[in-house]
C-alpha cells in the first residue's frame, strides 16, 4: 500500500503533459494499419532521453496502452485492425457497424478496454513479484501447449464451417514455416527470394487478411453506399448500464483471459483476443448471433487486449523479461534511463517504477474520454461511399505496411496476404484460422521442437509431468468438448434466429 | 569504325567530365544534405536503439542532419543486399548502413545461396563490441565454473540455449563441440536475449550463450553467474571471469559487432569525412555515457584493425561450420 503516496507524482505538469501526448499519439498510431505502439515507442526513446526517467516512461506506457486500444477502432469501423492485438474485434465490430449499430460498438469497446486496462493496472501494482515468479514456469512444453490451445480456437472462429476453418489454420501453419529455420539455419521455401528469408510477418499478414481485403470487397458493392447503410450517427457514447450487465460475464472473462495471457511470454494481446473470442463463442446462449454482430464478442475480445497491457510489463519491470514487442522497447528505455530492471527497481527507485505504474493506470482512465470522442468522430468515415473509402484503406495499408519495416517486400506480403483473406473470407474459409496459424506456428513448432530436444525421446511424459502443461492441456480437452458439440450451439443458433425474427432484434439509437 | 571511335571517346569524355566535375566539387562541401543511416533490423531493437542514440553526435560532426532508417527483413539481408548491389556511390554518396557481424557471415551457410563476401561491402568503421559469455544459474549447485560445466557435459550433453543457429552464441559453443574432446550440447533455440533468461531462471536449460551487455545486470542481481568470456583477454567489465582460453588453452573468440560501411566506390575524400565525423562522434563522452546507459560497449576501429577482426570473426564462424553439423540439415 506504500505505492499510493506516488499518485501524487504523476499529477505534475510535465507528468500529465506527457500521459496526454502519449494517449493522443498511441491512439492515432494505433488506428493507423502498420504503424503501431513499438515503433512510436522507439521513436520516443531519442525524444525524451533529456526528460526525468519517470515522465518519459509515462510518455511510454500510455502510448502503449492507448496504441493498443487505437488499433480497434479501425478494426470496428472499418474491418481493417490497426494493429495486430485487434483483428479479433474485427469480426464482431465491424459486423455491428455494417448493422448501423457502430456507436453501440465503440460504447462497449471503450468500456471493457478502459476496465481492461485499469485491472490489469492494479495487478501490475499489487501483484507483479508473484505473477512473475509464474510466467518463469513457462518453458518449452508451455509454449507448445499454449500454441495448441490458441490453435482451438480456430474451430469456435469458423463459425460452423469447421472443416473450411481447420484448412485454413493449416494453409496458416504452413505459411509460417516460410523463412531461415531458428533450429537449422535453413532458408525454407524462399525459392531463392531474399524478402522471404525472414518469412510472412505477423503484422503484414494481420493488414493483408483483413484491412487489404477488406478494401478489396468493398469494391463489390455499388461505389456510392456506403458500409452501415445509415445517413446519421448518434452521439451517444457512454455505455449504458443496461449495456454492461448484457456482457457483464463476457467482459470478466476478456478481461481474465487479458490478465493471464498478460504474463505468458511471447504470447500477449494477439493471442489473448483470440482465446478470449472462442471462449465467448464456446459458451454461446440462445439468442447470441456470433460472427453476425454479437456484442458480447466484441467484450470478450476488447477487454482481453487491454487486459494484457499491465500484466505483460510485470516479468519486463520483474525480472527484465519482456513479453512483447512494446514491453521490449520500454525496457530499452528504461537501461538507457540509467533504471536496472528487477527486484532492486522497486526497492532503489520506488518513486519511479510506483510513479509510471500510477502513470500507467491514470492514462487508462483518461483514455476513455479521449478515445470514445475520437472513435465517435473517427465513424464519420463509415458514411464514406464505398468508392472513396476502398482506395484510402488501401494507401494505408500500403503506406503503413512500408513505414513498419521499410522493407519493400512486406508490402507486397501484404498485398498477396490481401488476396487471400478475400478469396477465404468470400469462400467462407476463415481468414481468422489463416492468421492463427501464422501467429501460432512458430510458437509451437520451436516448442515442439524444444521439447524433443530436452525430453530425451520422451516427449509425452515430458510434457505431461509439468503442471502448467496439465493445467493448460485441460484446457485445450474443454474447449475442443464445446467447440465440438454442435447440437447445442445449432439449437442455440436456431432459437436466437426464431427469437429475433419474432422482432428481438436491438436497434442503435 | 575510327569515326565512332573518336565520337565514342568524345562521349566517354563529356561523361567523364560530367561525373567527375561536380564530384570533385561536392567533396569540398560534402555532405550537402541530410545522410540515412540505414539499420537493417525493426524499430525497437538493440541496433536500432543505439544508432538512433548516435544520429545525433554524427549529425553535429557531419553539420547535417542524421536520419534513421530501417530496413528489415531477410536476417538483415534485405538491407545488406541493397547495400552492396543497389548502392551507388554517386547516386547514395549519402547514406550509410549499419553492418552486423557476425550476422553476415550467414553468406558462409551453403543453404543461404549467397553470393557475398567480406570483400563485397565498403567497411568504414567498427562501432560497437560485445565479446560472448556463457552463463548459469547463480544457485545451480552443479555449476561453479568453466570446468564443472566441460565435466559434465561429457557425461551427457549440456542443455544450452544460444538464440538461434548461426548466432554469434551459438558458433561459440558449435565451435567449442569441435574443440573440446567429448564436449556434447543441445540446443533449444529462442529468439533473442530476453527468452534465454527466462529458459535458464526457469530452469528448462542448463546454460546460455550470449553476449556480456545484457546480461550485466542479471549478474549483479546475483541470478545468473557468468563462467567464461569468449574473449582474447578477461573483459573489463567482468575482470573476475576467466576466458574460454585460459581454461581450455583453446582460442574460442566470438562477440556481437557492429560496423557501419558505404557504398562501393564512395570517393576518397568523402570516406575520410565520414571516418572521421565517426570517430569525433565516438569520442563525444555525452555519448559514451549514453551509450554505458544502454550497455553497449564502443569500440572504434578502422583500417588494417578493423579488417582483422572482420577475418578473424570469418575464420572462427568457418571453423564452427554450424551448417555441417549432424542433424542440421
Amino acid at each position: 500500500m506504500e505505492s499510493i503516496e506516488f499518485l501524487l507524482n504523476v499529477l505534475t505538469l510535465a507528468n500529465m503533459g506527457a500521459m496526454f501526448v502519449g494517449i493522443v499519439v498511441g491512439l492515432i498510431i494505433g488506428a493507423i494499419p502498420g504503424l503501431g505502439p513499438p515503433m512510436a515507442i522507439a521513436l520516443m526513446i531519442p525524444i525524451s532521453f533529456e526528460w526525468p526517467a519517470e515522465t518519459a516512461l509515462i510518455l511510454m506506457v500510455s502510448t502503449y496502452a492507448a496504441g493498443i486500444y487505437g488499433g480497434s477502432f479501425t478494426a470496428i469501423l472499418l474491418r481493417a485492425p490497426g494493429t495486430s492485438a485487434s483483428a479479433a474485434s474485427a469480426i464482431e465490430g465491424y459486423e455491428m457497424t455494417k448493422r448501423g449499430r457502430a456507436t453501440e460498438a465503440i460504447r462497449m469497446s471503450t468500456f471493457a478496454s478502459v476496465m481492461g486496462g485499469l485491472i490489469s493496472g492494479f495487478a501490475l501494482l499489487y501483484l507483479a513479484p508473484p505473477l512473475a515468479k509464474i510466467s518463469l514456469l513457462f518453458g518449452p512444453a508451455e509454449f507448445f501447449v499454449v500454441a495448441l490451445l490458441g490453435l482451438t480456437a480456430i474451430a469456435a472462429v469458423s463459425f460452423g464451417a469447421v472443416l473450411k476453418g481447420l484448412i485454413a489454420g493449416l494453409i496458416g501453419l504452413l505459411i509460417s514455416t516460410i523463412g531461415v529455420d531458428a533450429a537449422s539455419a535453413y532458408p525454407r521455401f524462399n525459392y531463392g527470394m531474399t524478402g522471404l528469408l525472414s518469412g510472412v510477418g505477423i503484422l503484414p499478414a494481420v493488414i493483408g487478411l483483413f484491412a487489404f481485403a477488406q478494401a478489396l470487397t468493398l469494391c463489390e458493392g455499388s461505389p456510392k453506399t456506403n458500409i452501415s447503410g445509415k445517413a446519421k450517427l448518434s452521439w451517444n457514447i457512454w455505455p449504458r448500464w443496461s449495456e454492461i450487465m448484457h456482457c457483464r460475464w463476457s467482459l470478466v472473462r476478456g478481461w481474465v483471459t487479458g490478465l493471464v495471457m498478460g504474463i505468458v511470454p511471447a504470447a500477449g494481446a494477439s493471442v489473448a483476443q483470440w482465446i478470449a473470442y472462442a471462449w465467448e463463442i464456446q459458451r454461446g446462449k440462445p439468442g447470441d448471433k456470433f460472427g453476425e454482430g454479437e456484442v458480447k464478442g466484441l467484450a470478450a475480445t476488447e477487454g482481453s487486449n487491454n487486459g494484457v497491457t499491465g500484466t505483460s510489463l510485470i516479468p519486463m519491470f520483474v525480472l527484465g523479461i519482456p513479453g512483447g514487442i512494446s514491453a521490449a522497447v520500454i525496457l530499452g528505455a528504461l537501461m538507457i534511463h540509467g533504471l536496472q530492471p528487477g527486484d532492486r527497481l522497486f526497492t532503489d527507485s520506488p518513486e519511479v517504477i510506483f510513479t509510471v505504474i500510477w502513470g500507467f493506470i491514470l492514462a487508462n482512465f483518461f483514455m476513455g474520454g479521449i478515445a470514445a470522442v475520437m472513435a465517435r468522430l473517427l465513424a464519420y468515415v463509415t458514411l464514406f461511399p464505398r468508392g472513396l473509402l476502398a482506395p484510402i484503406i488501401m494507401i494505408f495499408c500500403v503506406v503503413g505496411t512500408f513505414a513498419a519495416s521499410g522493407n519493400p517486400w512486406d508490402v507486397w506480403i501484404m498485398v498477396a496476404m490481401g488476396v487471400i483473406g478475400y478469396l477465404a473470407q468470400k469462400y467462407n474459409f476463415s481468414p481468422a484460422g489463416i492468421l492463427l496459424g501464422i501467429i501460432l506456428g512458430p510458437i509451437a513448432e520451436q516448442g515442439l521442437r524444444n521439447v524433443l530436444i530436452v525430453s530425451s525421446d520422451s516427449p509425452f511424459s515430458f510434457i505431461f509431468s509439468r503442471w502448467i502443461s496439465d493445467v493448460i492441456i485441460f484446457m485445450i480437452v474443454v474447449a475442443l468438448y464445446y467447440s465440438f458439440k454442435p447440437k447445442a450451439w445449432d439449437q442455440a443458433v436456431e432459437q436466437g434466429e426464431a427469437t429475433l425474427a419474432a422482432g428481438g432484434e436491438k436497434k442503435d439509437d | 569504325m575510327k569515326r565512332f571511335t573518336s565520337f565514342a571517346f568524345a562521349a566517354m569524355a563529356v561523361a567523364g567530365f560530367t561525373f567527375v566535375a561536380p564530384g570533385t566539387a561536392s567533396a569540398a562541401d560534402f555532405p550537402s544534405k541530410a545522410v540515412q543511416l540505414q539499420v537493417p533490423f525493426a524499430p525497437g531493437g538493440g541496433a536500432d536503439r543505439t544508432f538512433r542514440l548516435f544520429a545525433p553526435y554524427l549529425a553535429e560532426e557531419l553539420g547535417q542532419p542524421v536520419k534513421v532508417t530501417n530496413v528489415a527483413g531477410g536476417g538483415g539481408w534485405v538491407s545488406w543486399g541493397q547495400v552492396v548491389n543497389d548502392w551507388n556511390a554517386r547516386r547514395d554518396d549519402h547514406k550509410l548502413a549499419v553492418v552486423n557481424i557476425p550476422h553476415i557471415f550467414s553468406f558462409l551457410n551453403p543453404a543461404m545461396k549467397r553470393s557475398e563476401k567480406l570483400e563485397s561491402f565498403n567497411f568504414l568503421a567498427w562501432h560497437s563490441y560485445d565479446p560472448g559469455l556463457w552463463l548459469v544459474r547463480w544457485d545451480d549447485e552443479r555449476f561453479s565454473n568453466l570446468d564443472d560445466v566441460l565435466s559434465y557435459a561429457q557425461e551427457q550433453p549440456i542443455i544450452v540455449a544460444p538464440g538461434s543457429f548461426g548466432s554469434d552464441d551459438h558458433i561459440g559453443v558449435a565451435f567449442a563441440q569441435q574443440a573440446v574432446p567429448g564436449f556434447k550440447a543441445k540446443f533449444v533455440t529462442s529468439r533473442g536475449d530476453n527468452s534465454k533468461i527466462q529458459l535458464l531462471l526457469g530452469n528448462h536449460v542448463d546454460m546460455v550463450a550470449a553476449n556480456v551487455g545484457f546480461f550485466v545486470n542479471s549478474i549483479m542481481e546475483r541470478k545468473l553467474r557468468p563462467i567464461a568470456v569468449l574473449h582474447s583477454s578477461p573483459w573489463e567489465v567482468l575482470p573476475s571471469v576467466p576466458t574460454f582460453e585460459e581454461i581450455t588453452g583453446k582460442v574460442n573468440i566470438t562477440y556481437a559487432g557492429r560496423t557501419l560501411a558505404t557504398a562501393n566506390g564512395l570517393e576518397e575524400e568523402k570516406r575520410t569525412i565520414y571516418l572521421d565525423a565517426i570517430k569525433r562522434a565516438m569520442a563525444n563522452p555525452e555519448y559514451i555515457a549514453k551509450e554505458a546507459a544502454n550497455k553497449n560497449h564502443l569500440m572504434f576501429a578502422e583500417g588494417d584493425d578493423m579488417w582483422t577482426l572482420l577475418r578473424e570473426g570469418q575464420k572462427v564462424a568457418e571453423q564452427a561450420a554450424y551448417w555441417e553439423q549432424e542433424g542440421v540439415q
